[in-house]
């Protein structure tokens, strides 16, 4: 029987119709009916290929050979949910029947998982692939090396949604809120401060576990502070200010104690020294709360006519509403902050 | 040039440069660009979506249809058959629709492997909006069938699964997938079929619509924007979903009073700020390396930025894109506030830099046209009026004529005792 391992073997075309090991297979044709819509020109080996998965499906049938039809499926078509499914369930029953990785079949979860990486790369925007991994990693209990997989993934798009779901996943299974991850995003955030993705990332290992109390001394401070020098390197970085609100806000502390900071990238007097429409836009905010409206308006005018005119209906509509602050949802108390 | 005759015509360089001509919306392009996708082979590049397929018949047959002219320029036979397709995806005891023939067993088909040819949500809403489009009445759908089997989607968390599969018993419960997608499309299809409470011909178990929205609630991430689940980035296609499933179970907008039942975004002011700040112009596209596909964060846009070419982005930090000046202005629109845009900048990014001269419109700018981005790029224009495009509703992706046909179906209207 063929392997079902390396790569070039798997490019190798499977011949159902002169291989034995279909011979019993009748395969069930796509009956797509007289004039139907959206039809696409599949290439003969995926029109092949599929109507022996139906016959096999129709079957029930979780024979090992099940293993060649459905990854040469997924090679064709990695968005098929479907066969990632089958194959996930025929690699299951053969694991209970303890013959996944024996002489004939020669395949194991460690190989599923090498060979599963390698289709992530070829399909990077795949979700399917991510949650076939996702099963197999739960399946084994032990998320040793996953880190290092999805990293290679960051290093082709570090701001893949499906893998950040993954790594997301593999934290919360497996209580990874650590060192090790933070450092993750500290490195990513190093080689693109751009990145919302490892910012997110960051938020979520460090304020975001759900049902949590406040955070430890000193995280605030220490975030703050991240966010801050990531400002100054790049004052017009949504992701960063986005950040140390979210930040602030996590701990209580109130978003007045940012004027001096903000009016450094933004002083409203003086227009040229402007660095950053995101400290415009938060100072509007603080003014407004401290009741100064005539300074509220003009940081809002000066967003509205020069330092972002793309939004200046927004902007605008902003300043129809100041002085109308809601009240602060119960979520998001706000205390002193200590000196 | 001092002496110029001051009453010539002719333009000097004294005189400001004549105002770029402002870009149409091709429409005789856009027309064979979408009776090319209905009536020939889609290109083999589209077998990543067969097992959707029913979402690329959506976009083909909604794409003619919001520019005005499905009706006009096909036949009614093409039409029937095309109904009689749409039908022929729909499973037999009537209870959904599968996202496309790729799995259907036909005859093979029997109680114990059903399972791997199921009814999806996909399936289900593109086929029923599909078959409005194309007039007709849904009297081939089993409603009280179809609506309890979305309701068996549902998690007790108020989340919705996209399908039953041969595989869900070797799920548990924190590997399943419980996105707003899902949601959002149980609540579109519970909208259209279900209608005012009465007008089934039985009693038939309704989605929990409390869960729904503590869920859809539960999504806001740390920036105001919503994910694919609690703790994940924000994303404009998510807080789509998010918008419009709220709309759609007519909890979006509190009322004046306050109410008991979960209702509205969390943040409805600091989302409606994601949301517009998502519009910006590509900054990459002169330059020579530029790929369609490229990984690399773009460079940052130019400080203040420009005015003109804004199309929006669905994240921080990440191209513009086509389908996201659907997807974000959709959600402007639904919240009734999508006049804080710039209407004419993203006019300019869909028709000058994303329109194809083969008609539709691509993802980026010098990407080839798709059945998606041709679409949405039209619906997105429709919503700020663009002449030559249907009015559209946001929350269905359609023209308004088919919300408001479905509106006025008799059948889902309560029966009033004579």
């Amino acid at each position: 029987m063929a392997s079902y391992s390396s790569e070039e073997e798997e490019e190798e075309e499977l011949d159902y119709t002169n291989d034995p090991v279909w011979a019993d297979v009748t395969p069930l044709p796509q009956d797509d009916g007289h004039n139907p819509l959206a039809q696409i020109a599949y290439s003969p080996e995926y029109t092949i290929a599929m109507s022996y998965l139906r016959a096999i499906m129709a079957a029930n049938d979780h024979s090992p050979r099940v293993l060649n039809l459905t990854s040469d499926i997924i090679g064709m078509n990695a968005a098929h949910y479907t066969v990632w499914g089958y194959r996930f369930k025929t690699l299951m029953s053969l694991d209970r029947s303890q013959t996944l990785e024996d002489e004939k079949i020669g395949w194991s979860w460690r190989q599923e998982l090498e060979w599963v990486q390698s289709i992530a790369k070829r399909y990077e925007k795949n979700y399917q692939i991510w949650h076939h991994r996702q099963l197999i990693i739960d399946h084994l209990d032990d998320p040793t090396g996953e880190r290092a997989v999805t990293g290679e993934m960051f290093a082709l798009d570090s701001k893949n949604y499906h893998v950040w779901t993954y790594r997301q996943w593999l934290v919360q299974r497996f209580q990874l809120f650590d060192e090790e991850e933070l450092a993750a995003t500290a490195s990513l955030l190093e080689e693109d401060v751009r990145n919302n993705s490892a910012w997110n990332h960051r938020y979520f290992i460090v304020l975001g576990r759900l049902g949590e109390a406040g955070p430890e001394e000193g995280v605030v401070e220490r975030e703050s502070e991240l966010a801050k020098e990531a400002i100054s390197k790049a004052p017009q970085n949504p992701s960063a200010w986005n950040y140390l609100k979210a930040v602030l806000r996590k701990g209580g502390i109130e978003l007045a104690t940012l004027k001096p900071f903000c009016e450094s990238f933004a002083p409203i007097l003086s227009p040229d020294e402007i660095k950053s429409s995101h400290a415009l836009d938060i100072l509007s905010e603080i003014y407004d709360e401290a009741g100064d409206s005539v300074k509220a308006e003009k940081a809002l005018e000066l967003l509205a006519s020069k330092f972002d005119p793309v939004r200046k209906n927004y902007w605008r509509y902003r300043r129809r509403l100041l002085g109308s602050k809601p009240t602060p949802a119960s979520d998001t108390p706000t205390i002193q902050a200590t000196a | 040039m001092a002496d110029i005759n001051p009453s010539s015509t002719t333009l000097t360089s004294s005189e400001p440069p004549p105002p770029k001509p402002r870009a149409t919306f091709e429409k005789q392009r856009n027309i064979k660009y979408w009776l090319r996708c209905l009536r020939t082979l889609l290109p083999t590049e589209y077998t990543s979506n067969d097992l959707n397929r029913t979402s690329l018949a959506f976009f083909c047959v909604n794409g003619l249809h919001v520019i005005g002219e499905l009706g006009n320029l096909t036949k009614p036979e093409e039409r029937e058959e095309w109904i009689s397709w749409l039908y022929s995806c729909q499973i037999p005891s009537g209870a959904g629709f599968r996202g496309g023939p790729a799995t259907d067993l036909s005859d093979k088909r029997s109680p114990d492997n059903e399972m791997w040819d199921p009814p999806t949500l996909p399936g289900t809403f593109f086929c029923i909006i599909t078959l409005l489009s194309l007039g007709d009445d849904l009297a081939r759908i089993n409603r009280e069938a179809t609506l309890e089997w979305v309701a068996s989607l549902q998690r007790s968390d108020g989340s919705f699964a996209e399908m039953r599969t041969g595989a869900e018993e070797l799920e548990k419960d924190h590997t399943l997938t419980r996105d707003p997608r899902f949601i959002y499309l149980a609540a579109a299809i519970r909208w259209i079929l279900r209608g005012e409470e009465g007008s089934l011909s039985r009693e038939t178990k309704d989605i929990d619509v409390d869960q729904a929205v503590r869920y859809l609630q539960s999504c806001e991430a740390h920036d105001y924007g919503f994910g694919s689940r609690p703790g994940a980035e924000s994303h404009a296609g998510h807080v789509f979903c998010v918008i419009a499933a709220l709309s759609l179970l007519g909890r979006l907008h509190p009322p004046k009073t306050p109410v008991s039942y979960p209702i509205g975004l969390p943040h409805p002011e600091k989302t409606i700020h994601w949301l517009v700040s998502r519009q910006q112009a590509p900054t990459d596209i002169e330059h020579e390396d530029f790929k369609i596909d490229s990984h690399i964060s773009p460079p940052p846009p130019s400080f203040p930025a420009q005015t003109s070419n804004n199309g929006f982005n669905g994240r921080d930090n990440k191209r513009p894109d086509t389908c996201y000046s659907f997807w974000v202005v959709g959600c402007l629109d639904l919240l009734k506030k999508s006049h804080l845009v710039d209407a004419e900048s993203n006019r300019e990014y869909l028709l000058e830099n994303t329109a194809h001269i083969i008609g539709g419109f691509g993802k980026v700018p010098k990407a080839p046209p798709d059945v998606l981005h041709s679409c949405l790029g039209a619906v997105s224009l429709g919503i700020s009026r663009e002449e030559g495009i249907n009015r559209v509703d946001s929350a269905l992706c359609t023209s308004l004529q088919t919300r408001e046909r479905v509106e006025g179906f008799e059948w889902r209207k309560k029966k009033v005792a004579a």
